[in-house]
């Protein structure tokens, strides 16, 4: 079906784009290199014409195959961006024509092929250099959550879920897998923090939890040479900000912390009180939605909140895995630092998960 | 100190011959053109404008190359110009002097904004078109032009590829000459690398040029403004590409930097060692993807320490035993592999902690660049701020474990980057 359409387009197109060369009064054959300016004038007139027919063509079915996707959307997120380069391509056509005529016949294939072959092969090497990075940051993170059993997969899940609630928000591209990257690399500074601290079961004293603390800064101070978007670096900054103030490391509240950070904010609670802790099993996700309604105003941007429960309750979660090690009924009460549940809601007092609190 | 501005000095050497032959070039074309009067200067003017532009877009490939391919490909167009539009082929002193003045005309807004700009490569490309240019006008008889006929369009065609290939080999040359000066590469291993980076990069931009000489000869000024849209889409493809691989460096860079942070090395080390094994890597003449992969081990090789439970004290591995050692390659490599992308990384730091009697000395399996990355942890430690020893009593212990613990060829090699005053 797919391949039919396409060569029906091409079709239609084709005719346009010769229709419009005839009507500008194209010139012809070796006519050509003696009118060069009318030539020019009759192809550029054809592949306007080709490239509108076929956006045209496209929004139609489009708009008959899924009905939702409006035709202003489709022509700035796919024709307007690669308008340029399909001229592009088509004057190159038009040149392969011109040196052909010169004398080149066949040979002139090869003078087109070779530039536009350098053009795909680099294409091909920066989508490879940029899966090479993800793959590699992810490696890492991996490594280190193997200090902690029981957050093993929390950097890739706040990844997914600050994915989700960016494709709500409707970020642009950029911004979007900059937002995914803050996600995942947010809890890189834990390298910092010894294993000891980390993996301690207990309550953590004052000097244990400055330790972690630290983390955010460490995190900045390792990926601060990566030439990310500012707003990746500041969102693994300021990550453990509370809408009222009360989070660290600088105390920020309202939206005076950074949006990247408030969102991830939201969705590392989330999946913190979603995952299995050593003191207590995991939370349902509804359960847990309520603890984050119940907080938004004292720890979270409000409409965010809102978003990323909208977010959630219509695509769902996917919660933990069950590779986690079952809780420690050995183990006291307690709280560590990214379980942020507070007052009704979690049951713990929030003594530890913040300063001046 | 007085090694080091030694090095300096020579490393100035080269740059200078070319930067001299390249302006003596340049001058004495313009004056030769100024004395005759230019001909066809509406075509001067356009291929020198767009000369002009693609030497301010430049931007830098690899680490040391920076390049401009649309102020080459229009370059090497200029000077491979005939057709019926243009009654007289420009010459080979115009096309010298057009270059000469646009480079300098594209390379004098970035220093004045204060971007990266090198005059070495500006002043190789005006030799490499001087030599196609040359080579152009020495096989193309006068009267051979685009006639639309397949008898003349063939063999101009060759000679623009002739002409190209001139160029390129020259370039290459030049390149070659460089490197081994300033990466002390031996010189077979050199022209191996340029003649790679020529059949792939190069040949792109020469194609272009020549397209672009077709194109202007059959349509005259029209022509250039086909054949550029495309150039540029290439140019910025490959600028996104530059600046991604820029990116995943450093991403591996910056990570490599969390055992200092993790207090399991101390601050740099890994960069020195890393610097250091690349100095090898050049040595022994490895291959620029080897030598890359080489350098991420080196970066690398301290990860595994990370799963390990406590720091060891100053960061010093050597202090550890061996099986610990040994487990914490392992690891390293472990991780590594998990990336899916850096697997010949992830064997060199498997083994970059066996002993070489009982590693590469029985298993050639095992890379050479293992023992590199062995030998510049070693000598790291030694010599670097937790060890604090002289270079000379550095390489008399590492000398005593020649054949069991190091690899010969590398411990020969690392004299002889030492002995050329190599210093962290």
């Amino acid at each position: 079906m797919r391949r039919v359409f396409n060569g029906a387009q091409a079709v239609l197109c084709a005719t346009a784009a010769g229709l419009v060369f005839l009507q500008t009064g194209g010139v012809q054959g070796t006519e050509v290199l003696d009118h060069p300016g009318r030539a020019m004038f009759s192809a550029t007139a054809a592949i306007t014409t080709w490239l509108a027919v076929s956006a045209v063509l496209m929004c139609l079915v489009l708009w008959l195959d899924r009905g939702a996707t409006s035709p202003l959307d489709f022509l700035r997120k796919v024709a307007a961006p690669t308008v340029v380069p399909m001229m592009g391509y088509g004057l190159l056509g038009v040149l392969l024509a011109v040196v052909w005529l010169g004398g080149l016949g066949i040979g002139a294939v090869f003078l087109v092929v070779v530039p536009l072959l350098v053009a795909r092969w680099t294409l091909s090497l920066y989508e490879a250099e940029r899966n090479a990075q993800a793959a590699t940051m992810r490696a890492f993170i991996q490594v280190i959550e193997t200090k902690d059993l029981y957050t093993r997969g929390h950097s890739e899940r706040v990844s997914e879920g600050v994915g989700m609630l960016g494709r709500h928000l409707d970020l642009t591209e950029d911004r979007q897998s900059a937002l995914e990257h803050a996600g995942l690399l947010h809890d890189v500074g834990k390298v910092g923090v010894p294993t000891s601290i980390i993996r301690k079961p207990g309550r953590l004293d004052d000097s244990e939890m400055d330790a972690i603390r630290l983390h955010p800064a460490r995190g900045v101070e390792l990926i601060g040479n990566i030439p990310f978007l500012e707003e990746v670096k500041s969102a693994v900054l300021h990550h453990h900000e509370k809408y009222d103030g009360t989070g660290y490391p600088a105390g920020l509240s309202g939206q005076n912390i950074p949006y990247f950070a408030r969102i991830i904010g939201i969705v590392d609670a989330f999946d913190c009180l979603t995952s299995t802790r050593s003191y207590r099993p995991a939370r349902g996700v509804e359960e847990t939605l309520q603890i984050l309604l119940q907080d938004r105003y004292t720890h979270f941007d409000p409409d965010l909140v809102d978003a990323f429960v909208d977010v959630i309750r219509t695509q769902g979660w996917k919660a933990a895995a069950a590779e986690q090690p079952q809780p420690d009924s050995s183990v006291e009460a307690s709280i560590d630092h990214d379980d942020l549940s507070l007052g009704s809601g979690g049951g713990a007092s929030g003594s530890a998960a913040g300063p001046g609190v | 100190m007085a090694d080091s501005e030694g090095l300096e000095v020579r490393r100035l050497g080269s740059g200078a011959v070319i930067i001299l032959a390249g302006s003596v070039l340049g001058l004495a074309a313009l004056a030769i053109t100024a004395r005759r009067g230019i001909s066809e200067w509406p075509y001067a003017l356009t291929f020198g404008l767009l000369i002009a532009i693609g030497e301010m877009v430049q931007f830098r490939v690899d680490r040391s190359r920076n390049r401009a391919p649309i102020a080459t490909s229009a370059a090497l167009g200029y000077a491979v110009l005939r057709g019926p539009e243009l009654a007289i082929p420009p010459d080979v002193a115009q096309v010298i002097a057009v270059t000469a003045m646009a480079t300098l005309g594209g390379v004098l807004p970035r220093v004045i904004a204060g971007m990266r700009w090198d005059i070495v490569v500006s002043c190789r490309r005006v030799l490499s078109v001087a030599c196609a240019s040359a080579v152009f006008a020495a096989v193309t008889p006068a009267d051979l032009s685009w006639s639309g006929s397949w008898k003349d369009a063939w063999p101009l065609t060759g000679a623009m590829l002739l002409a190209v290939l001139g160029a390129a080999t020259m370039d290459a040359l030049i390149g070659a000459g460089q490197a081994t000066e300033k990466y002390n590469q031996p010189f077979p291993a050199a022209l191996r690398d340029e003649v790679v980076v020529a059949a792939r990069i190069g040949m792109a931009m020469a194609i272009s040029g020549v397209l672009l000489a077709s194109g202007t000869s059959l349509l005259g000024l029209w022509g250039p403004p086909l054949v550029v849209v495309p150039l540029f889409l290439t140019q910025f493809a490959f600028r996104r590409f530059a600046s991604a691989q820029r990116t995943y460096r450093t991403t591996v860079r910056s990570m490599a930097r969390s055992t200092e942070i993790a207090g399991f090395s101390s601050a740099g080390q890994n960069a020195r060692t890393a610097s250091l094994a690349v100095a090898l890597g050049y040595d022994l003449g490895l291959r620029p993807d080897r030598l890359e992969a080489l350098e991420y081990a080196a970066l690398l090789s301290g990860v595994g320490q990370l799963a390990l439970a406590d720091p060891s004290p100053g960061g010093a591995s050597l202090l550890r035993s061996r099986g610990e050692r040994q487990q914490a390659a392992e690891i390293g490599a472990s991780i590594i592999e998990r990336s899916g992308v850096l697997d010949h990384v992830a064997e060199i730091v498997r083994h970059s902690n066996d002993p070489y009697r009982q590693g590469r000395a029985n298993n050639s399996d095992i890379p050479v660049e293992s023992g590199i990355v062995n030998v510049a942890l070693a000598y790291e430690q030694l010599v670097g701020e937790s060890g604090g020893q002289s270079p000379d009593k550095a390489m008399e212990s590492i000398g005593l474990g020649i054949g069991a613990e190091y690899d010969p060829v590398v411990v020969e090699s690392l004299r002889r980057v030492i002995g050329r005053g190599f210093r962290f």
